[in-house]
């Protein structure tokens, strides 16, 4: 029973945390500074090739980066931002796809085909542990074998 | 217990095994069908030339003084083809493009005809860009770019990038590189 909850929990505990990494966080830096830095290392350089705007000193990049400065001076949000350059560059404009839609699927999905497949083996190795509780009882061909010989006595 | 019983037992606990088996079964291969059908549906990251998603959508907006001091407004052009060009002229390909914007704008001279917009992107190569049209020609308005603002509200890439704009404002394509006065015809409906 203390086993079972054991095992029980360790799920809980891993779909919960993974559950929580899929999940989109709203933790935006306080100062406009720290939004643009922010903003500048999640969305990708327009001109290279995987790396963001806070990497890279390529002309686009740097535009890029004064346009986050002049939205965020104009007060637009941090998800306005990554809107408008998700709308221009498509959905490959954030390094880290956003925590939504198709990305949560594909979090959520080997998750929870991964805790069936620890739950499937977990049952079967206790019951295996254990042994099987149908080994001990007479199949059909045992029975069979039983009246065959008690026909022969009679 | 009896055979028949025996029997029943035997064969009512195989049918719950296999009918665990194919639920698990049956679970495991929709997951991983829907895990592909989303994995599949998903651009690939690091295509050479994605597709830009502003085709279809309205032009941003591209208003400014041109290098000649006219005023230029892509909004009040609206009811022409308007082809929209990002440039710098320390790039090869813009360069050898230029004689086909220019006989692109030769051949169309009315006052609703396709025109041309040069933006030069680089705000410190805008001398050279005086100097290389007074020395190869072309009419069209060349505007600057401060602060890469109107590449960055297109999208741009790389240089040469051209968006061929419709009459209702809309872009109804995208170039990148090199342009030809025969693709642009070819997106217009002008083509020959």
């Amino acid at each position: 029973m203390i086993r079972r909850t054991v095992w029980l929990a360790s799920i809980a505990v891993l779909v919960g945390a993974l559950a929580f990494g899929g999940w989109p966080r709203h933790d935006a830096p306080r100062t406009p500074a720290q939004r643009v830095e922010h903003l500048a290392t999640i969305v990708r350089c327009p001109t290279c090739s995987g790396v963001s705007v806070a990497q890279s000193e390529a002309p686009l990049a740097r535009s890029a980066r004064q346009e986050m400065e002049r939205q965020v001076a104009a007060g637009r949000s941090d998800q306005d931002i990554e809107d408008y350059f998700i709308a221009r560059y498509g959905d490959d404009a954030l390094l880290t796809p956003r925590r939504g839609g198709a990305v949560r699927v594909a979090w959520v999905l080997p998750i929870g085909v991964a805790a069936v497949a620890v739950g499937v083996v977990v049952v079967g190795t206790r019951r295996w542990r254990r042994g099987d509780p149908g080994a001990g009882e007479a199949d059909v061909a045992d029975v069979r074998l039983v009246e065959e010989a008690l026909e022969v006595r009679r | 217990m009896t055979v028949a019983g025996a029997e029943e037992a035997t064969t009512g606990t195989s049918t719950k095994r296999r009918s665990r088996a194919r639920w698990i079964a049956g679970f495991v291969l929709v997951a991983v069908a829907a895990l592909v059908v989303v994995l599949a549906m998903r651009p690939a990251a690091d295509s050479e030339t994605p597709a830009s998603p502003l085709v279809g959508r309205p032009a941003p907006e591209v208003r400014g003084t041109a290098l000649d001091g006219r005023s230029v407004d892509l909004a009040a052009m609206r009811g022409r083809w308007v082809v929209v060009n990002f440039f710098a002229t320390w790039g090869v390909p813009c360069r050898q493009e230029h004689p086909e914007l220019k006989a692109y704008t030769e051949a169309h001279t009315g006052p609703q005809s396709p025109a041309v917009i040069a933006i030069a992107y680089d705000e410190n190569d805008i001398a050279s860009a005086r100097s290389f049209f007074a020395q190869n020609g072309g009419s069209w308005p060349v505007v600057p770019d401060a602060g890469g603002h109107a590449a960055v509200d297109y999208g741009v890439r790389g240089l040469p990038e051209s968006y061929v704009v419709d009459p209702a404002g809309n872009i109804a394509a995208h170039v990148t590189g090199k342009v030809t006065a025969a693709a642009i015809e070819a997106i217009t409906g002008n083509a020959p």
